[in-house]
């Protein structure tokens, strides 16, 4: 038998692929032994059991077999292995402040770590280095796993923008050109009816023309709009690939260096004020847009406004 | 104390609500200043506006707020000395308008006067203070292209507002509704309205509601921005000045009028922000610090 | 903004925007404020500023005295005894007091008037700002009060009409619109007050909520209202110079209910990580209610006699007070740290937050108030300084009608304090 007609056959049950077209082979990542569909589902269905294979003492489940996608079961392997080890040490370079020095000193021990499970080299050992960094590191891969899904949903989402806007844009060049068309048709009819009336054509053709230059420009508002929209998509910005939103700074009168820490907590409902709640009442208040949570916080402000000033200190002319 | 004779005074600049401004040169320093005279009534004493806006011009320094540096008593006469605008928004967007045809202000330019008034006024209401006569006659310019809140003549503190105010504030084209309907519990909208009023103005060139008495002035209203119901506004009804009778009105399209009237290309950022500040209902208009906080702003917000 | 033509007062809001790194807080808003910047001094200061103002008038009232004595050569040696001895010059104690007494009657008379809370404080505070500026022997107070009144009115939008208001005071509106100009000089037009009762509703809420279910809300409702009387006493004193409005109120409500201030700073302010369970709801009440049973007592003396007042509560709260005072103050030299911490404006050092409301509070309770025959006499001495003459004149009337008749008319030793 050679190599070719080995890969067909079920090395279980004999089955061959030249008998059995719609057979399956399924792989398990504890061993990577090659096995058919039907000879898994005999097997394993009852519960854990050992690989069929002579010589291999792996205990194996059924729920974690999967279709091979390589077919160099190696390469399958270590693929698993990147994925498996990806998904703890999913730092990214940002995590390292950009600092390429030590981003690449992390990713040389990731793949030590790789090699040596893929080579079955120091397997405990590596394992239990792999363990430990995932229990001291859980908070910081659970961020980054989900950084990674909200990047690839923003860009998405981005696609999915650029895809409507292109179309929109396709419509709109479509509507200025017809417009344009039906504008010039109408601009001629204008000009025949009101040749019948007013006697100067030049002026008659001044009007008309004005006319029709600002009906023109609707939709080619529309269209100069929308290219703006595209141009500077106010909040994205595409970095190396990667979505990010902008850092925005919030406004305050003192162009963005004003403290806005609060000194209290507003919980309305906490508060038993019959003064405001009389007035919150009164239709004229409510109609002139009275509020108590401004009043509250006007309130809240002032009680600590000028709390911290310590006038003998700060005023004592040194 | 500065001396009255160390001040020269110049040409007439403009009468603010209760004064007369003239240009004055401080001879010591070389350096222009606005010198608002305050006609002292020998019935009253000092009047109540000049006590109020040197009362709140003493407590607010900022960039966008016009400084009162000095105040000089002569014989019969008060003097309020401002620091020196070149310019005020009025004349400003007048010098562009050839005759009959209007021309607003480049868009640019806009955002810009915009972002600074807004910071004024946000300034303003952190202090507790509302102004309570925004215009384009009240809005400084000077050379450098910074825009100052001037004439505080109207303006006051505020606290909780169960003091009722006066509703006869604000020059009528720049007056929200609930105060032309009577409102006497305003709060800080009432001075956002006006923003949204003086933003439109900037754009067309011409004001936008441009009313000759409270009657027309709230039609001119409501025919563009649609007229309240109890739904929109909560108790609009119990203003009041409400007239049951009006029309009902569905909103324009703010877009499409500002359109008709500029050169320039509208973005919906802008129009969104302007819906924002003219609000029929003041419950919903937006704070001066939210309206700071606007997309449309976003090159002035971002850190870089 | 430009530099050169500044010529107001200099500004320290501009310097402090230098530093960058800076965040502005409400801290530095209440520092941009007329009150701190211009209003507000160390004890020291202020008592430097009474002396120096205080003395250059004695000096010029002696000279005026000399000038007097040596231009009226017909004087007798008992006419320069009693010139001597009754035209004295006051001293800056003696003027303090005066100026307090008066404020009392500044007071009074808003509450005449129904004036609203706040109008009669800046009233009093506009009244006791000018006597900063000038003394009572130049100007007596007596022509200050209704001004300070009729421009507070102005000023917070309280406006009464000039006929008006000389018709409600019994007084001629030249008399009150004289002073106007004068006083709103000496204020540096500065005329905006940032009075306790707002922070007061502030704390009001936020005791609320930082003691929810602990205290009993009618009973929030009463201290309010007491503490808000207790503020309007407090603008009559030095602490308005001394403390912010928020320091001020604390003291208040210490005064108030120590036992509740205390656990009410104590949980906002205190170790934040760990917030200490205090004891159960009922026995805060409870504690509560016997502080207010306690303070029962002076407060119903007080309703019966004006006069009784600030001594009733003053004997109570040093009793009480003297020692605690003593510990903090000792604690507040030890720590090198400042009250707010620099790195977030927002956090407060408990510690030093309550020494120094302890201590604002001891000022409140330690006020000495003038009684009216003590008023009557720094009346009469400045009255005989600014006209020594008329003591001379008023002797020799009383010697004439000796001589002319048997019976002594007794005549007030001054004319009457009268307003």
């Amino acid at each position: 038998m050679d190599e070719d007609e080995k890969k067909d056959m079920c090395p279980i049950c004999k089955t061959d692929r030249y008998l059995s077209p719609d057979m399956k082979f399924l792989i398990n990542p504890e061993c990577y032994h090659k096995i058919c569909e039907s000879c898994v589902d005999r097997i394993f269905s009852l519960g854990p059991a050992q690989c069929p294979y002579e010589s291999c003492d792996k205990i194996l489940r059924r729920n974690k077999f999967k279709t091979q996608i390589f077919d160099d079961v190696g390469v399958e392997k270590e693929v698993d292995i990147r994925k498996r080890v990806f998904n703890v040490f999913n730092k990214t370079l940002e995590d390292f402040d950009d600092n390429q020095e030590s981003y690449d000193k992390y990713l040389e021990e990731v793949e030590d770590i790789i090699y040596n499970l893929d080579n079955g080299i120091d397997m405990e050992k590596t394992e239990e280095r792999l363990r430990t960094y995932e229990e001291l590191n859980k908070h910081l891969i659970m961020a980054n796993l989900e950084r990674s899904k909200q990047d690839l949903a923003n860009f998405e989402q981005r696609q999915k923008f650029e895809k409507e806007m292109k179309l929109k844009k396709r419509q709109l060049e479509k509507q200025i050109e017809e417009d344009e068309r039906a504008n010039r048709e109408w601009a001629k009819r204008e000009i025949v009816n009101q040749l019948t009336v007013n006697e100067d054509a030049e002026e008659v053709i001044e009007n008309v023309r004005k006319t029709v230059k600002l009906k023109k420009s609707s939709a080619r508002r529309k269209l100069e709009e929308l290219n703006k929209v595209l141009r500077n998509n106010p909040s994205m910005t595409m970095v190396n690939g990667r979505m990010k939103k902008r850092d925005v700074v919030p406004f305050t009168p003192f162009n963005g260096d004003r403290d806005l820490h609060k000194r209290y907590e507003l919980v309305e409902n906490e508060y038993n004020d019959s003064f405001i709640r009389d007035l919150q009442k009164k239709k004229e208040y409510i109609a002139s847009g009275f509020r108590t949570d401004l009043v509250y916080n006007r309130m809240l402000t002032e009680a600590f406004m000028g709390l911290g000033c310590v006038i003998k200190e700060e005023l004592k002319t040194s | 104390m500065v001396a009255p004779s160390q001040f020269k005074q110049l040409e007439k600049v403009g009468n603010g609500t209760y004064a007369t401004v003239y240009k004055g040169l401080n001879k010591t320093t070389g350096v222009y200043v606005a010198l608002k005279e305050v006609k002292l009534d020998s019935e009253e004493g000092t009047p109540s506006t000049a006590i109020r806006e040197i009362s709140l011009m003493k407590e607010l320094k900022h960039d966008n707020i016009v400084r009162l540096f000095d105040v000089i008593h002569t014989e019969n006469k008060l003097t309020l000395v401002f620091e020196f605008m070149d310019n005020d928004l009025k004349k400003f967007m007048d010098n562009r308008n050839k005759g009959n045809s209007h021309k607003g202000l480049e868009m640019d330019l806009v955002k810009y006067f915009q972002w600074q008034l807004l910071q004024g006024v946000a300034f303003c209401h952190e202090n507790r203070i509302l102004h309570r006569d925004l215009k384009p006659q009240n809005l400084l310019i000077n050379n450098r292209g910074q825009l100052k809140l001037g004439d505080f003549g109207l303006a006051r503190a505020f606290g909780i507002p169960v003091n009722t105010f006066s509703s006869e504030v604000v020059t009528l084209w720049y007056r929200a509704p609930d105060v032309l309907m009577g409102s006497r519990n305003y709060c800080t909208s009432i001075d956002i309205w006006s923003c949204g009023c003086i933003l439109a103005e900037m754009i067309m060139g011409k004001p936008l509601f441009p009313g000759s008495n409270d009657e027309e002035q709230l039609k001119l209203i409501f025919d563009t921005m649609g007229t309240p119901v109890e739904q929109t506004w909560p108790q609009v009804t119990q203003l009041a000045k409400y007239n049951p009778l009006l029309p009902p009105h569905m909103p324009r399209d703010l877009k499409q009028l500002l359109q008709n009237n500029t050169e320039e290309v509208l973005d919906n950022n802008l129009v969104d922000l302007l819906h924002g500040l003219l609000q029929l209902n003041p419950d919903a208009r937006l704070s001066a610090r939210d309206a700071l906080n606007h997309p449309w702003f976003a090159e002035y917000n971002h850190a870089n | 903004m430009p530099t050169g033509n500044d010529i107001s007062e200099a500004t320290p809001a501009e310097g402090s925007k230098d530093a960058a790194t800076k965040r502005i807080s409400d801290d530095d808003l209440y520092r941009h404020s007329s009150q701190y910047t211009l209003w507000s001094f160390t004890k020291e200061q202020l008592l430097e500023k009474r002396r120096t103002l205080n003395a250059r008038v004695v000096d010029k009232v002696n000279e005026r005295l000399q000038n007097t004595i040596s231009s009226h050569t017909d004087l007798s040696q008992d006419e320069l005894d009693a010139i001597k001895e009754t035209a004295v010059p006051v001293s800056v104690d003696e003027e303090l007091k005066f100026v307090n007494f008066f404020a009392r009657k500044v007071q009074s008379f808003c509450q005449s008037l129904n004036l609203p809370t706040e109008v009669g404080a800046t009233a009093i505070s506009f009244f006791r700002r000018y006597f900063l500026m000038n003394s009572t022997m130049e100007v007596h107070p007596k022509h200050i009060l209704l001004t300070s009144i009729f421009l507070a009115c102005k000023s917070e939008n309280y406006f009464i009409g000039i006929e008006a208001f000389a018709k409600k005071t019994k007084s001629q509106p030249a008399a009150i619109l004289k002073y106007e100009f004068s006083v709103l000089e000496s204020l540096r037009f500065t005329l905006l007050n940032h009075h306790p009762y707002r922070p007061l509703h502030g704390f009001f809420l936020d005791i609320q909520h930082i003691l929810h279910g602990k205290v009993d809300l009618n009973y929030m409702g009463q201290i309010y209202s007491n503490c808000k009387k207790r503020i309007t006493e407090t603008i009559l004193t030095d602490v308005v110079y001394h403390y912010t409005p928020p320091q001020i109120t604390l003291a208040c409500l210490l005064i108030e209910d120590e036992a509740l201030t205390l656990k009410y700073l104590e949980l906002k302010f205190g170790n934040v990580g760990v917030p200490s369970e205090p004891e159960s709801a009922e026995a805060i009440i409870e504690e509560a209610k016997s502080e207010e049973a306690k303070s029962e007592e002076p407060k119903s003396k007080e309703s019966k006699s004006e006069g009784s007042k600030s001594e009733g509560s003053k004997s109570e709260g040093s009793k009480s007070e003297g020692v605690k005072s003593e510990e903090s103050k000792s604690e507040e030299t030890k720590s090198e740290e400042t009250l707010s911490s620099s790195k977030s404006g927002s956090t407060i050092n408990l510690d030093l937050l309550t020494a120094l409301v302890v201590e604002c509070k001891d000022m409140i309770l330690n006020v000495e108030a003038l009684s009216k025959e003590e008023a009557t006499k720094i009346d009469a001495r400045l009255h005989y300084c600014q006209n020594p003459m008329l003591l001379v004149d008023r002797l020799r009337r009383q010697k004439q009608q000796r001589d002319s008749s048997a019976e002594v008319a007794a005549e007030p030793d001054s004319k009457k304090l009268k307003v």
